[in-house]
């Protein structure tokens, strides 16, 4: 490297690193949005391909070729800075196994085929099971991952073409127990607030999320915010002591499930000490009692317990009787249940309601895994409800996410099994409304909810399912008691696709796989945690052969006769299907508190926080002063409620409740799961980094001191994890960066070797509101091997 | 050779601690303190591994909260320094 070179180099990240800091430099010229470089480095934005966080990148190409990426200092998510998973962004799209060629299944092998091959057998073998046995046949699979306009285009194919609703994204595995609880207290989803309220807060509870590790630039806020103003407390809450947990003030570690007890108990402190902010309770909120005795979405002797079309049968209550119904969860029964001193939960639930202070809670997995997840979701609400903690500056519920566009794609959108673009498929005015926008003749959209994630996986195992698209995801290694669904999947008369940039356990199962371009290979608009959607410009070639989710999708709809969904004046949209699409989509949301930009604004901004109304994004949503849809003197407007409750948030009665399979004898441990920060997800993308898969080769199991020392285990040691749906073996770490609490041991699922997969172990047991699978409680046993 | 800007984030009453501990480290310079707590750091590695073995190895230092990374260059990786 010339020496000239590298010193500019240096130079130049020292100058963003300073800048990051806040010291003004423009030395270079790095500061700029282009960043003219005399070496001939093009820069361009994009929201990184990671978490929910949506931080912004700068992207440095070179030759057709990534060779720099930074923090984008426009960016105000993260301002200049990213977290290390920065250093392998651009690595996960050059791992050699990369696949480039469509391979079709022939003679109990892979062979490489022409796209009009793999297309036309795709869309012969859809359009066969359609005739032959109807659109509950029919299947697709879709992400999180998707960009918004890929998310769209599915679900006007699956939804609108061929008039299915078995249409379900991975996001169900992530945040719909968030989603149906939002949906329930306010009528709209997705958080109020916003990532300015890490500014305000004073006190941060976080629930079952290990930030410093998986949210790590949103992380670096709430610590900011900590060291400059020292009256800032920091809560955490979980089952295990993690990085998040070490530079908290005060660590609450309870007994899996009985977060539920937990929160009851706070609600039952604030109550009888006074906590209460009488005004806004009477005004803006009202109380619901649902069913209280739940199925577990389990299928006992091939009969499913409910949980599969459970409905909630709600009914409206007073205040005084959800006094009564929390005044049992005294914190010394609380206590009892979770293992936390009565003392720390009053501490806690003081801290919280001072009024004093501004409140900021947020959680992500260890909530929304939970076979009871909808019911901890509307507990922590009733929190900040009771307070009137809500919907402004510093205060309120912020369930944060894992994907780049669960909010953006699967949830704005709705690529769920019973939503559309506006609302749900069961009801007619959402069906008549799509239709319209799609063209479609009256009645064209089928009014019955398809198949949701795991249910999807059975009917596929049964039969009930002939043909299922897999899509920007690794559903057969992401589902929980996976050994079930992976032999289903290799059944006689089950035809699966999947379309992914490399091979995966779920590639391995497909009769077809298509070869698809990731991240800047394509045109792309993702949508954050915060309502921020942001969009990008297609920056590098895809290798070989592969194209784009949107394109395939496009093409089999074609192929099979629904070309016209797809059908617009090009010329109209600068040529751009994209642009096509996402004009077409944000009529959905106008007026409907969801207003987005026009796509040519997105081109040149740092994002928009939706509702944009009037060219202005919406910091806090329900708030006079904040929201467009609140009118002056309101106050507070819950306008998703507005038929409802007359536009009240609702405080639900939620019971403790005991999860469905607890340790015992025969299987004396709790078992978690969950993520390292050096692998993503299912690793299909980080383990091809070769420096992250020396960094943490292979999953371990993360074990409580105590434990270990019973069963003579030390680090380094293999163990036998077994649950009574499979088993791994693992070597053990002991005071790991995860220090489970006695009684625990945490696994992460990243690892793809098949004795390794967390899914051989986990239950597939969900929420049966939400739909949403508990990754992180069932019971085992631990050997050493 | 990979060249990377870095933000770490420390409790102000290790700061020096962790300054000694980073320049120790070869390939890390230490270009700035910023608000008193926040280390602005230049990393120069033979490959993408180091940096990230770096980073892990100062974000598990004691009194560092948090490590950031600003600027990312690997146009020349694979290639030795001068």
């Amino acid at each position: 490297m010339q020496l000239s070179r590298r010193k500019f180099l240096k130079a130049a990240a020292a100058a963003a690193a300073l800048s990051a800091a806040g010291v003004s430099t423009d030395i270079l010229g790095l500061a700029g949005d282009a960043g003219a470089d005399p070496g001939g480095i093009r820069w361009t934005k994009a929201p990184c391909r990671f978490c929910g966080t949506g931080c912004g990148v700068m992207i440095g190409v070179k030759n057709g070729r990534i060779v720099a990426t930074r923090g984008d200092p426009q960016s105000p998510v993260n301002r200049g800075l990213n977290c290390i998973k920065g250093y392998f962004l651009a690595k996960i799209q050059y791992g050699k196994d990369r696949l480039t060629m469509p391979l079709i299944r022939k003679n109990g092998g892979m062979a490489e085929a022409s796209w009009d091959e793999a297309l036309d057998l795709i869309a012969s073998r859809y359009s066969e099971a359609l005739d032959r046995y109807g659109p509950e046949s029919v299947a697709m699979f879709g992400s999180g991952q998707w960009t918004i306009w890929e998310g769209y285009a599915a679900s006007k194919f699956v939804k609108g073409g061929m008039r299915s609703n078995n249409l379900d994204p991975n996001a169900r595995f992530c945040m719909a127990s968030a989603v149906a609880a939002f949906m329930r207290t306010f009528g709209k989803d997705e958080p109020m607030g916003c990532y300015d309220d890490f500014e305000y807060a004073d006190t941060f509870f976080t629930w079952g999320a290990n930030m410093a590790e998986m949210h790590p630039i949103l992380y670096s806020r709430l610590t900011d915010r900590k060291m400059k103003f020292i009256h800032v407390r920091h809560v955490d809450l979980g089952t295990q002591v993690t990085r998040t947990s070490s530079s908290a003030d005060i660590m609450i570690l309870f007994k899996p499930q009985t977060d539920l007890a937990v929160a009851n108990a706070m609600a039952n402190v604030l109550i009888s000490e006074g906590y209460v902010n009488e005004e806004f309770v009477s005004r803006h909120v009202a109380f619901k009692k649902g069913l209280q005795d739940l199925p577990y979405g389990l299928e006992i002797n091939g009969k499913n317990d409910g949980g599969a079309g459970f409905r909630d049968k709600a009914g409206t209550v007073d205040f005084e009787e959800y006094k009564r119904f929390v005044s049992k969860y005294t914190p010394e029964y609380a206590s009892r249940l979770s293992g936390v001193p009565a003392g720390k939960i009053v501490e806690i639930a003081r801290l919280f309601g001072d009024p004093a202070r501004k409140t900021l809670s947020l959680w992500t997995m260890g909530m929304n895994q939970h076979t009871r997840g909808v019911w901890i979701n509307h507990l922590v609400y009733n929190l900040h409800l009771l307070t009137g903690k809500i919907s402004g500056p510093g205060n309120g519920p912020f369930s944060l996410t894992g994907q780049p566009s669960a909010c953006g794609t699967a949830r704005e959108v709705g690529t769920f099994a019973h939503r559309l673009p506006r609302g749900v498929v069961m009801n007619p005015a959402h069906r008549a409304f799509a239709e319209k926008i799609w063209k479609l003749p009256p009645g064209t959209i089928n009014p019955k909810p398809g198949y949701h994630s795991v249910e999807m996986a059975r009917a596929f195992d049964r039969g009930d399912i002939k043909c299922l698209w897999v899509m920007c995801n690794n559903y057969f290694q992401a589902l929980p008691n996976v050994l079930r669904y992976r032999a289903g999947a290799k059944k006689e008369g089950r035809f699966l696709v999947v379309s992914d940039p490399y091979p995966t356990r779920s590639t391995e199962l497909a009769d077809v796989v298509l070869p698809t371009a990731m991240w800047v290979e394509k045109a792309g608009a993702y949508g954050n945690a915060e309502r921020r959607t942001q969009f990008w410009e297609k920056a590098v070639d895809p290798p070989g052969e592969s194209k784009s989710d949107l394109w395939q999708i496009i093409e089999v709809a074609k192929r099979m006769g629904y070309g016209r969904l797809f059908e617009y004046n090009l010329a109209e949209y600068d040529g751009k299907m994209e642009k096509a699409l996402f004009e077409e989509y944000r009529k959905f949301g106008k007026g409907a508190g969801k207003d987005l930009a026009p796509f040519d604004v997105y081109s040149k901004v740092r994002g928009l926080r939706w509702p944009v109304v009037d060219g202005k994004e919406t910091l806090w949503r329900y708030r006079e002063g904040y929201d467009p849809y609140v009118k002056k003197g309101q106050g507070f407007y819950f306008y998703g409620n507005k038929k409802k409750t007359g536009g009240r948030a609702n405080i639900w009665l939620c019971p403790y409740a005991p999860p469905p399979e607890q340790p015992d004898k025969e299987y004396p441990l709790w078992l978690c799961t969950g993520r390292v920060l050096e692998h993503w997800h299912s690793g299909t993308m980080t383990q091809r980094v070769p420096e992250l898969h020396r960094a943490v080769p292979e999953a371990f199991l993360s074990m409580n001191a105590d434990d270990a020392a019973g069963l003579g285990i030390k680090t380094g040691d293999r163990v036998r994890v077994r649950t009574r749906r499979g088993e791994v073996t693992l070597r053990a770490v002991i005071d790991g960066r995860n220090k489970p609490q006695k009684g625990l041991v945490f696994m992460p699922w990243f690892d793809e070797e098949t004795t390794r997969m967390a899914n051989n172990l986990t239950l597939d047991a969900y929420d049966p509101i939400s739909k949403q699978a508990d990754f992180k409680k069932c019971a085992c046993r631990v050997e050493k091997v | 050779m990979v060249i990377s800007g870095l933000l770490v984030n420390t409790l102000p009453e290790k700061l020096d601690q962790v300054k000694k501990e980073l320049s120790g480290i070869r390939g890390v310079e230490i270009n700035s303190v910023v608000d008193d707590y926040r280390i602005v750091v230049v990393m120069e590695a033979e490959s993408v591994e180091r940096e990230i073995a770096v980073s892990n190895h100062i974000a598990g230092m004691d009194g560092v909260l948090s490590v950031n990374l600003a600027y990312h260059n690997f146009e020349e990786e694979g290639k030795t320094c001068n």
